[in-house]
């Protein structure tokens, strides 16, 4: 994750009940409106249908940084919870007068708030709206980056590149089965498996997912990506045609993922790129190990590959 | 793409005329594919698009004893690679169209508009050079047939005339006792163009003689090459494993491949010699397919 970093929500609960999220995070495909939408409700006691998620523009809505780095889950995330924070309060406080209890003996649950043991003395969020005469409730939330994750300061030395990079750790690790040929030194990865740390997952079907997305596109920087140039430093590839990504012939037979989530952790991770880097030096290992040479610069194409093998006839 | 105009005729007759018309500033579109993205690069400006699709006329798949397989012009690749008389009569080639591009491209580009764009990273021209098929060309002028072997001039150059249009391909049936092969290698992503194409035709004798053996490289310079000696090397023999490996090394010997981010010239080299032998074990019955 960038640092440092900040990110802003905006919480409007409306007068039938339901919650709109205000945020300037992008859903890209990764599933991040779906991350963001069941934090709010599981942080609001909604369910998760009665809770929309904004597309951004940063024109009106609150700021964040970037929908980037594996952050925006966690960043914005925190930032969602906070505002819910508020407009909990806020219904607590409106409750608790029109239940005649106290703050502290009320419940939220299922989009109402009751009082602790007794199911019948309860109001609706969309009644509490309408007893304020406000309409809607609404609620902001900031999440900025202090610390490092063992707990000093997020520094960045910007004319150094060192310092703190990250509010937290990321570990991952990655193993790999290649297949070479070795008459043309083409490389096939036939199996791919990646484990990592995720903390409390949000959706499990979509960080599996993303997880796998991380690995392919790992896999296309070993094995294909490569930006070529001119004498000049123009790019003679900028398109898809010359410019190569694994296309799903290039998917490992067997691509696997596991999450390491312990019991009862509470933490919410980015796991967007964690397993990506250990790809790269998994694939290189994997290779060299088949073929008994180490390629150091990617990508690693068969000619590469060719070459190396050439090179060991030749000894 | 602004100031274009686009003409679309409805017979071949009109197109031909339009065309005699236009001149050199039209450019005939047909599955686009390729066409669209030369516009979007700006890699060419004409002034009108002649556009081949509503030329219904155009798309058939028979075979005619005597004659062999014809395909007309505006048939997509799809269309062919899926067509069971293509499978029939010559599945290698119905199995070479079905490696174009992807199946999004497949569906669009048509057989005539491949070999018309002369693309030297294609995989087609390479196995239907070997097959020794024809194109048939029409303009207002007449009409005339086109050995594959004459119709690639360069990289995106023709024989056709600017005022022809490619009508139909004629694939001959394979001489008795005839067996085809066509391996595309990419050395990137799997739906890249050909790092290097090779297709092997081999005629034997009953008794395991070979009578030709024919080879030829697509994607290795700017049109497809043909090893000459290939025919002259087998003839007569029984193609054993040190003969395939003889006739590849020569294969290889004697071209002087391009380099391009697929490959370098040494590369292609080896990868020629590879995919001769390859080609040439499949073709011999080593494969599942002929």
């Amino acid at each position: 994750m960038a640092t440092p970093t900040t990110s802003a929500a905006s919480i409007k609960l409306n007068a039938d009940g339901s919650l709109n999220v205000l945020t300037s995070s992008v859903e890209m495909g990764q599933g991040l409106k779906t991350a963001l939408a069941q934090i709010a409700a599981s942080e609001a006691e909604l369910p998760v249908h009665r809770v929309r998620v904004s597309e951004p523009d940063t024109a009106f809505t609150p700021f964040d940084l970037m929908t980037a780095a594996s952050r925006a889950t966690f960043c914005m995330g925190t930032a969602i919870r906070r505002a819910v924070h508020q407009v909990k309060e806020q219904l607590l406080e409106a409750a608790a007068a029109q239940l005649e209890a106290a703050k502290e003996d009320l419940v939220l649950s299922d989009g109402k708030v009751m009082v602790r043991g007794v199911q019948s003395r309860s109001i609706s969020y969309a009644d509490i709206v309408r007893l304020t005469k406000t309409n809607n409730l609404l609620g902001h939330g900031i999440f900025v980056a202090g610390s490092g994750p063992d707990g000093s300061p997020v520094v960045m030395d910007f004319e150094t590149g060192q310092g703190y990079g990250s509010a937290e750790w990321h570990p991952a690790v990655v193993a790999c089965e290649v297949e070479v040929d070795t008459d043309t030194g083409r490389v096939k990865v036939t199996r791919l498996h990646g484990e990592l740390y995720v903390g409390k997952v949000i959706n499990p079907r979509l960080c599996q997912l993303q997880v796998e997305g991380a690995m392919l596109f790992a896999l296309g920087q070993v094995l294909f990506e490569e930006l070529s140039t001119d004498t000049n430093g123009g790019i003679t590839n900028p398109n898809l045609s010359d410019y190569m990504l694994p296309s799903f012939e290039d998917v490992p037979p067997q691509l696997t993922v596991h999450l390491l989530e312990p019991h009862g952790v509470t933490d919410v991770h980015g796991i967007g790129e964690t397993s990506l880097p250990p790809v790269r030096p998994a694939i290189a290992n994997a290779i060299c190990r088949a073929i008994g040479a180490r390629i150091l610069d990617l990508p690693i194409t068969p000619e590469k590959v060719l070459r190396a093998l050439e090179g060991q006839r030749k000894i | 793409m602004p100031n274009i105009k686009l003409s679309q005729p409805n017979s071949v007759d009109e197109a031909l005329s339009l065309l005699a018309k236009e001149g050199d500033q039209t450019k005939i579109i047909a599955g686009g594919t390729a066409l669209v993205i030369m516009l979007k690069n700006r890699l060419i400006s004409p002034s009108t698009l002649l556009s081949l699709g509503g030329l219904n006329e155009l798309r058939y798949i028979r075979h005619e004893a005597g004659v062999g397989l014809r395909i007309g012009g505006l048939v997509t690749i799809r269309d062919a690679e899926n067509s069971s008389v293509v499978r029939d009569k010559h599945p290698t080639l119905a199995l070479t169209f079905g490696k174009v591009g992807n199946v999004r491209v497949r569906n669009a580009a048509t057989v005539g508009g491949n070999l018309s764009e002369a693309d030297y990273a294609s995989d087609p021209p390479c196995l239907l050079v070997a097959l020794r098929a024809r194109a048939r060309a029409r303009s207002i002028r007449g009409e005339r047939e086109i050995s594959l072997t004459d119709f690639f001039k360069g990289f995106y150059e023709t024989t056709l005339a600017p005022d022809e249009i490619l009508t139909e391909l004629i694939v001959p049936d394979l001489a008795p006792g005839s067996r085809s092969a066509y391996i595309k290698y990419v050395s990137r992503s799997s739906e890249d163009r050909p790092c290097v194409g090779m297709a092997a035709v081999l005629t034997t004798e009953p008794s395991g003689a070979c009578t030709d053996l024919r080879l030829v490289a697509g994607a290795v310079s700017e049109i497809p090459v043909e090893f000459a000696g290939a025919g002259a090397m087998a003839r007569g023999k029984h193609l054993s494993d040190s003969l395939i490996q003889e006739i590849a090394e020569s294969f290889a010997s004697s071209v002087d491949p391009l380099s391009d981010l697929r490959g370098s010239a040494w590369y292609r080299k080896q990868i020629i010699r590879v995919m001769a032998r390859r080609a040439m074990q499949q073709a011999s019955g080593a494969s599942q397919f002929n």
